[in-house]
């Protein structure tokens, strides 16, 4: 197996792995602050798990579709420096994605009750 | 072809930035529950819930960092210079984690000094107005 084939599994699983279990940490903690906007409990819940099934399509395509365009790993070092770069940047995305998020969040929770 | 002292410096760095980044969110977002109980005058659930938000926000945007700066450009042949390297990043790093941890401390501030003042204004008990909903 050369090296680029071991990165895509390391990478895949690894980055996977994060991205399902983030998605079910805002998926199992938003439904407060979505009640909080909607009354109707059965229209908030069916909101959440349609957020959450866009979250793992858009999330996790991305992530497959970086692997497209990878540059040849010649040996081990290599390796781990691109794994890094790559991981370390959809990690630090889905970080800016969760703040931005947030300050919707926020901004909503300003406009439609004074809540905070 | 010595390019393994490059390698010994991840091997370093990448445990000591985890650690370092796990515990300063263990800080704090182990005191900032009080914080959130407080802005969300005591409502137990969507204070834990934010809580727990921004602990994941705060792991995500401090690990992905940390391993995006990773890579070193220039070779290293030396352990002067693989120590010279590695307290280059560790301390960026450290700096960049105390800025971003007192970021925070001021949002949770803010949060609260918001919060006291609305309650200053409002005489009803804290609830959801039924005000407008979204949907």
């Amino acid at each position: 197996m050369s090296y680029n084939v071991t990165a895509y599994l390391i990478y895949g699983l690894l980055t996977y792995w994060i991205a399902v279990r983030t998605g079910w940490i805002f998926y199992r903690n938003g439904i407060h602050f979505i009640r909080a906007e909607i009354r109707d409990e059965a229209v908030a819940t069916s909101i959440n798990n349609l957020l959450l099934g866009c979250y793992y399509l858009t999330n996790l395509g991305y992530i497959t579709l970086q692997i497209w365009h990878w540059a040849f790993i010649p040996n081990f070092q290599t390796m781990l420096e691109s794994l890094s770069q790559k991981a370390g940047f959809i990690i630090l995305l889905l970080g800016v994605l969760h703040a931005f998020n947030m300050s919707v969040i926020y901004w909503l929770g300003k406009r439609n009750f004074h809540h905070f | 072809m010595d390019n393994h002292l490059t390698f010994w410096a991840y091997l370093i760095y990448l445990p000591i930035v985890s650690a370092l980044t796990y515990y300063v969110a263990w800080m704090l977002f182990k005191n900032g529950k009080i914080f959130m109980l407080d802005i969300f005058h005591g409502k137990e659930d969507i204070a834990d819930s934010t809580n727990k938000l921004f602990e994941t926000g705060f792991y995500l945007i401090n690990m992905g960092y940390a391993l995006v700066i990773l890579r070193i450009y220039y070779q290293i042949n030396s352990g002067q210079a693989l120590i010279e390297t590695l307290s280059g990043k560790i301390g960026g790093f450290a700096i960049y984690l105390g800025i971003s941890l007192f970021f925070m401390l001021f949002l949770f501030l803010r949060g609260r000094k918001l919060s006291r003042m609305n309650a200053a204004q409002r005489t009803e008990p804290a609830e959801y107005p039924s005000s407008m909903p979204l949907g």
